[in-house]
């Protein structure tokens, strides 16, 4: 009986393993066929037509046929499901005579649905590309319509020229093969780099009049929230810094620990520098010390809004670089619309008096006069690309870049994409854009098909007319100084088969470094380790993604 | 007389001191297990009975000031309202459909002369170890035109090959003389179903109804697939939208827009939680007299 049920069961388990791998096999191939058929039948009659005409203007064929209103499919962030006929749809829809589609997608498993259509044969038109991974992906899938440079500049040329003067070479980002294939999305956020951010009571109640600018001035400090009871509790309860505290001190020597950066023309991995053990030496000592929080391993964050530090908002820390600068800007005076930042609400919750006490400080100098804490990349990371089938469909592709090019044409069509109607969604108030209750919650702005739905790139013109108030926060306090970004902007070849393991051993490595389970000079065992594991294939890899971005 | 007293009294001190230990020991650690169990439960509870204003970085079970204003926000919300009546609809259609549809399988493949009962069962068990894979099955609720609609949420899942083979089990272990003295008496198949075996499964078909319902109240990913309009959605998609706001995973989706949203505060998720789970926990107690005994039988016997 047994046996006869084993030989059944590992039949089954076999005949099984097939029938998945064949289904596989089939639901890839069947994907790109029918929208490009359908499309292939519709304009051939056109293309003939086109051809006397293509040799007097190239760009003529993408002219959209007057009159005609095209049905397009259309996949965005979104913060709420759209609804249907939502109200600024329909106000694009009579504007440029088009039924739009709005895909609702749950954020939540967005890669997972997205390719379950993709593999169905259910391609958008315009296509939302999440990550830089994303873009290769979709490209190697064969799903991007290739987008000319040229016929971008030509059709939508304001598009054009906000991306190129505010990003220049950005748009190489979106390129494979030299040829475009989406439009990366940008923010004026990204010249902005993590906040440095004191608790200035507890400088003060250990004496301390300037704020740290130093790596020497720092640790003094970190000692003092240590050691000389800052919040005068009577307890000894503080730390100076958690998880993200260790970024400046990674950055004082020069490198941030996952970060790729130039060094003497070429791309190097900060985790294997050996500026790195310098600092991992300086980080062990201090825990030793009890001077790091020793919940750094799990993060600051404990629930909730990501941004929020939940150690320094309850006063276990003195010092943070959590969330972005936006997360921490205070009321500034009454006129004050825009959203305070989600840590200074907190604390306005439990410790109200600490918000006028925060000193946003610079990353402190290293030895070598270096410094630096995180940035964000100048391109976010989200594209917007064209559907494959609209390679066939010339006139739609143009149409839609129409589209693109008026979503940005001026401030008003760009406010009208991102908040709504002047007047019933938001006004102006003291030259400020200051949205109208409840379209305060990004999550009704989306259910009427505003942001983030309808909202491409946003020029930085635009952007500082929109939220004056944070941008000069953020230029009063000079978070523009001392970032260090992400410089490797593309996917390696490798990156899927190593680059998991790497992080594994370099997490490892940091973390028992730091709380002293092994020695300091473990560290050259962990380079070693690194590069024979596949880092050397990784460099080899980034650098030469690296000399083809400056051919 | 007096001297054995004592000596009882001594022996029976003796024997129980280990016992009260054992005794005080299970009951401790009893409570520690029931606490653990409750207390996250309990501290939602008093998170969603508080004002949006409380900190609830801390531990605390009871709320500063009681609160209702987080649970008229949630009621007050339209997909949670669509949701939920989508969902009641959803388990209130479900629930019957797949009971009827288990029972009609079940009793033909508990009969020992049902033909090629071995080769039906093993093809409705093997759906429980095998499936078509998330793309083929989206193409045939497509293909079927079902996208969109409550049945894409009810008809895959129509015979549940375990719950199915629990009643089978359950019938079979009947004995054949009921329906045997049944058949002398002048009833039919149907009859003898009916009349006979349905009101002595009563403990399997509750138990089950009651797996069902749960199943179909707390699922979530076939409606996020299959449903793409936002009134139609069911409650759990909801539901985890709402819980998921703001979460790491959701801001790598909207880089440069996360400050836009506003987060829903912790006392609306807690809330929002609290609709979602107690209609369902409510349904617990009036089955439970049915729960153990219907679980007993859940061996495959041939």
């Amino acid at each position: 009986m047994f046996k006869s049920c084993k030989k059944w069961l590992s039949m089954t388990l076999i005949i099984c393993l097939l029938v998945t791998t064949l289904a596989g096999c089939k639901s890839n191939k069947e994907k790109p066929v029918d929208s490009g058929e359908k499309a292939n039948t519709e304009t051939s009659e056109k293309k003939e037509e086109n051809k006397e005409t293509d040799k007097k203007d190239p760009f003529a064929k993408y002219q959209p046929i007057e009159g005609k209103t095209y049905d397009i499919a259309w996949t965005s962030g979104q913060l709420a499901p759209t609804d249907e006929n939502a109200e600024m749809t329909q106000y694009w829809n009579e504007k440029w005579n088009v039924n739009l589609d709005i895909w609702n997608i749950d954020s939540g498993q967005w890669h997972e649905i997205i390719n379950l259509r993709f593999a169905t044969g259910e391609i958008p038109d315009k296509v939302r590309i999440i990550g830089f991974p994303t873009l290769k992906k979709y490209y190697d899938q064969d799903l991007l319509a290739e987008i000319p440079e040229d016929l971008l500049q030509h059709m939508a040329p304001t598009l054009y020229k906000y991306h190129t003067t505010d990003v220049p070479g950005a748009l190489s980002y979106g390129k494979i093969d030299g040829k475009l294939y989406a439009i990366p999305h940008y923010s004026i956020s990204a010249n902005y780099r993590r906040p440095v951010v004191w608790r200035g009571d507890w400088l003060e109640n250990v004496g301390i009049t300037k704020t740290p600018e130093t790596l020497d001035e720092f640790e003094e400090a970190m000692y003092k929230f240590v050691k000389e009871d800052p919040d005068k509790n009577g307890k000894n309860d503080t730390y100076g810094l958690s998880t993200t505290g260790l970024n400046a001190v990674y950055g004082a020597y020069g490198f941030l620990p996952y970060n790729w950066k130039t060094r003497d023309g070429k791309l190097v991995y900060g985790g294997v520098q050996p500026e790195m053990k310098q600092a991992l030496e300086k980080l062990s000592k201090w825990y030793k010390d009890g001077v790091i929080d020793p919940e750094f391993i799990t993060g600051e964050n404990k629930g909730g809004y990501s941004h929020i530090s939940h150690s320094f908002v309850t006063g276990q820390v003195g010092y943070t670089s959590h969330g972005f600068y936006y997360h921490w800007r205070p009321q500034m005076g009454e006129d004050d619309k825009d959203v305070i930042g989600h840590n200074i609400q907190e604390l306005l919750k439990t410790t109200p008096e600490v918000v006028d006490s925060l000193i946003f400080g610079l990353p402190p100098v290293g030895p070598e006069g270096k410094r630096g804490v995180p940035q964000e990349t100048i391109v976010s990371g989200i594209f917007d690309g064209l559907g494959k089938h609209l390679e066939e469909e010339p006139d739609k592709l143009g149409k839609l870049l129409l589209i693109f090019e008026d979503l940005v044409a001026n401030f008003d069509n760009f406010i009208t994409a991102r908040q709504g109607m002047e007047g019933k969604h938001w006004e102006w108030q003291n030259n400020m854009p200051v949205r109208l209750d409840p379209y305060t919650d990004g999550k009704e702005l989306s259910k009427i098909g505003a942001m983030p739905v309808m909202t491409l790139i946003s020029p930085y013109d635009y952007e500082s007319k929109l939220l004056p108030l944070r941008i000069k926060f953020a230029n009063d306090n000079q978070f523009d100084v001392g970032g260090i970004r992400e410089e490797l902007l593309a996917p390696l070849e490798s990156q899927g088969k190593y680059k998991t393991e790497l992080d594994k051993i370099q997490e490892e490595t940091y973390v028992s470094i730091i709380i002293g389970d092994k020695p300091i000079d473990y560290f050259d065992t962990f380079v070693e380790e690194w590069y024979k594991s596949g880092g050397e294939q990784l460099e080899k890899e980034a650098n030469e993604w690296y000399q083809s971005l400056s051919k | 007389m007096s001297k054995d007293m004592k000596i009882k009294r001594k022996n029976k001190i003796k024997h129980s001191i280990p016992s009260l230990i054992f005794d005080s020991m299970n009951y401790l650690f009893m409570i520690i297990f029931c606490v653990t169990c409750l207390y996250p439960f309990l501290f939602l509870v008093s998170m969603s009975l508080s004002a949006g204003t409380s900190n609830f970085a801390s531990l605390r079970l009871i709320p500063e000031v009681i609160d209702f204003s987080a649970y008229r926000r949630v009621l007050s919300n339209e997909f949670m309202v669509s949701g939920f009546i989508n969902t009641v609809i959803r388990v209130g259609i479900a629930v019957p459909l797949v009971m009827l549809a288990i029972v009609f399988t079940a009793y033909p493949l508990s009969k020992k002369y049902f033909p090629h009962r071995g080769f039906w069962t093993g093809f409705i068990v093997f759906t429980m170890f095998f499936s078509g894979g998330l793309i083929p099955s989206y193409l045939v609720i497509r293909g079927l035109g079902l996208l969109d609609s409550i049945w894409a949420l009810i008809l895959p899942g129509l015979i549940p090959a375990y719950n199915m083979i629990i009643v089978r089990n359950y019938f079979m272990s009947l004995s054949p003389d009921l329906e045997e003295s049944a058949r002398i008496d002048g009833a039919n198949d149907f009859t003898i179903l009916i009349r006979i075996i349905l009101p002595i499964s009563a403990p399997i078909i509750a138990t089950v109804s009651l797996w069902t319902a749960v199943g179909h109240w707390n699922a979530w990913f076939d409606s996020m697939i299959y449903i793409q309009k936002a009134s139609k959605q069911v409650l759990q998609v909801v539901l985890r939208r709402i819980v998921l706001e703001g979460t790491q995973e959701m801001m790598d989706l909207n880089t440069g827009m996360d400050d836009m949203a506003s987060i829903s505060p912790d006392n609306i998720k807690a809330a929002t939680i609290m609709v979602a789970t107690i209609p369902i926990l409510l349904v617990y107690p009036f089955v439970q007299k049915y729960f153990v005994k219907g679980i007993m039988v859940g061996s495959l016997k041939g």
